[in-house]
């Protein structure tokens, strides 16, 4: 009965490991305002050779939000991408890929941000992969649309 | 008017008609001569060496055919038979143009125009299998130096040309019989004949001497006759020639072994690709590739294994300064010599000179065409390139050297105080246990399907 008891608190302990944390130091570039300004604070995160995204989240602009859990299995291939958004004036035209890289602005319907948006600030991380608690350190800039960093370029194999 | 003024006007017009007489047809040759592209070579992936040199010349021979431009190789050579025909042309022209010359009894300028076609051909034409051109300018600048008296030249000339074993000799009939008698005399003083052993420092180069195909090397060429002659490897991307002399009864050693600048840049810019260090990083090596061989544009192949583990032909088009202009590929079948591979090799090739229906494309089993970006990332990008691990957890300590459980088997224990008798080896035994069961239930324990995101902002 003893040996049995010893085996139920291993297991316990065994299954008290629970999913890595990847934290995220965001920072910003010189050029880029306080956080609070921006319309949203947007976080992908996209999974190699997955067409559904693993998160794609409005970020608390406080920084008061807990941590996200995103369909990443550990040791998968990941990028996380931040965007940054402002309010824009004037007609909107709908959310789109091409809209939003044309740096157009665009009609955010989620009932919690301003409606009109622009798509100015991002930063992303390279294609990476952890199976342990990791830090990423993101440096937040001006999209240049004739030099584009995010996301990262596509992967050929998604094979470790 | 004064006469003076109107003779200044007339000869400025007439300046002017012959600038414009000269200047618009060479403007118009040069717009539509056809382009010399280089070809830097294929990057084999995962393709056998053997099924990458027949894929590789499959596809030479597909580029070979365009009317928009000419093939070279990244030294310049011609990989395109179009190009020889060109030079062999012109060769042709300085021959009959020093033969006339000879028979004007203008010895000197006969000279001039029979050297130039001889180093024409010898620069550029040496691996045509047939040779009789240069036999004739041979032939015809020995003459030209009997006639003008430079009897050793002449006989010199002859040896030359007698090494190279041509088909026609003079005669009685063709030739004063003097001049027959120096080219017997000649053939007399010919020592015995020697051999070449000849290698390659890169595997699966076919070799021709003078003309002649012997096959691949290493390999021996016998039954050589004393002289000068043309050794020629061939590699499907290029082509290596160097000149050998034979001594009498002597056997040459030669090794051939590509070298040099065009050489460096077409390995580097191959490696970029094997690599997949990125299209910028393949700019200047196409750049420095097309400037050495005097082209336009430089074109690499590449196969690869897609995300699908299927294969894809590659190839991409560099432009004179170097940036990538278009890419694009074809699945492969891993048997080159099928009708489908042959098949998708045209099709892929009209993708990128004749349709060009989109820069970076993508053409599949059924010819359908998909312009596509993400083709330059299969081909020139992956992950080892740009993934970074972020695993961070240390790395596990070293073993200790002298720990207690490799005391414990490398000391045969004592007979009268047996390990069972000792407390510390059940501890040991317990705790191994115990690991043994905590290892067991975590990897045997589902890993988590998840990974925890936390945004720290500023």
């Amino acid at each position: 009965m003893k040996v049995l008891r010893w085996f139920v608190v291993l297991g316990v302990l065994a299954g008290c490991g629970g999913p890595p944390t990847v934290a995220i130091d965001l920072r910003r570039s010189n050029d880029v305002p306080p956080l609070a300004g921006l319309a949203r604070l947007r976080m992908i995160v996209r999974v190699c050779g997955q067409n559904e995204l693993a998160a794609a989240q409005n970020l608390p602009l406080d920084g008061s939000g807990a941590p996200i859990e995103a369909g990443v299995t550990p040791g998968e291939l990941f990028y996380v991408w931040l965007q940054g958004w402002e309010e824009c004036t004037g007609p909107c035209v709908p959310d789109s890929a091409d809209a939003m890289n044309q740096q157009a602005c665009v009609c955010i319907e989620d009932g919690q941000t301003p409606l009109n948006q622009i798509f100015r600030y991002e930063a992303c991380s390279m294609w990476a992969q952890s199976t342990e608690d990791a830090l990423i350190p993101l440096t937040l800039a001006p999209v240049n649309p004739d030099a584009r960093l995010c996301p990262p370029p596509p992967m050929t194999s998604c094979g470790s | 008017m004064t006469i003076a003024s109107a003779a200044v006007r007339a000869g400025a017009i007439a300046w002017g008609v012959l600038a414009v007489v000269l200047t618009v047809p060479a403007a118009v040759y040069g717009k539509n001569k056809p382009r010399r592209y280089a070809w830097v070579g294929l990057e084999r992936g995962p393709l056998a060496p053997k099924a990458a040199r027949q894929l590789e010349t499959l596809l030479v021979d597909e580029l070979d055919g365009y009317d928009r431009f000419r093939l070279v190789d990244a030294s310049g050579h011609a990989l395109d038979k179009r190009l020889l025909a060109d030079d062999a042309a012109l060769v042709s022209k300085l021959k009959n143009q020093g033969v006339d010359l000879f028979l004007r009894f203008k010895h000197k300028s006969a000279l001039k125009k029979l050297d130039k076609a001889i180093s024409i051909f010898e620069s550029r034409l040496v691996t045509l299998e047939d040779y009789e051109l240069l036999h004739d300018a041979m032939l015809a600048k020995a003459e030209a130096q009997y006639q003008s008296g430079e009897h050793g030249a002449a006989k010199a000339t002859l040896k030359n040309l007698i090494a190279l074993g041509p088909k026609l000799a003079p005669t009685s009939r063709t030739h004063p019989a003097k001049f027959v008698r120096l080219w017997d005399a000649a053939k007399r003083e010919t020592g015995a004949v020697g051999r070449i052993e000849i290698e390659c420092a890169d595997p699966g180069c076919l070799i021709q001497v003078d003309g002649q195909r012997l096959g691949e090397a290493p390999l021996v060429a016998t039954r050589i006759l004393p002289g000068q002659h043309y050794v020629v490897a061939t590699w499907p991307h290029g082509v290596l020639k160097t000149t050998v002399r034979v001594a009498a009864g002597r056997a040459t050693q030669v090794r051939l072994e590509r070298t040099g600048p065009a050489e460096e840049a077409r390995r580097a810019m191959l490696e970029v690709v094997q690599r997949r260090r990125g299209a910028e990083a393949a700019e200047p090596f196409a750049s420095r590739v097309a400037s050495l061989a005097r082209g336009w544009t430089t074109l690499v192949g590449a196969v690869k294994k897609g995300t699908d583990d299927r294969l894809w032909l590659f190839i991409a088009r560099h432009g004179s300064g170097g940036p990538l202009k278009s890419v694009g590929r074809v699945p492969l079948d891993p048997v080159i010599d099928s009708e489908r591979v042959a098949r998708n090799v045209k099709r892929l090739c009209a993708g990128l000179f004749v349709d060009q229906r989109a820069d970076i494309f993508s053409i599949d089993d059924d010819g359908a065409f998909t312009a596509t970006p993400a083709v330059t990332e299969a081909m020139y990008a992956s992950r080892s390139a740009d993934a970074v691990d972020l695993d961070v957890s240390p790395p596990p300590p070293p073993p200790p050297g002298g720990s207690l459980v490799t005391g414990a088997v490398t000391e045969p224990p004592d007979d009268d105080d047996a390990l069972i008798g000792q407390w510390w080896f059940w501890a040991i035994v317990g705790a191994a246990a115990v690991g043994g069961v905590v290892a067991g239930v975590v990897l045997l324990s589902p890993d988590p399907a998840t990974t925890k995101f936390e945004v720290r902002l500023p």
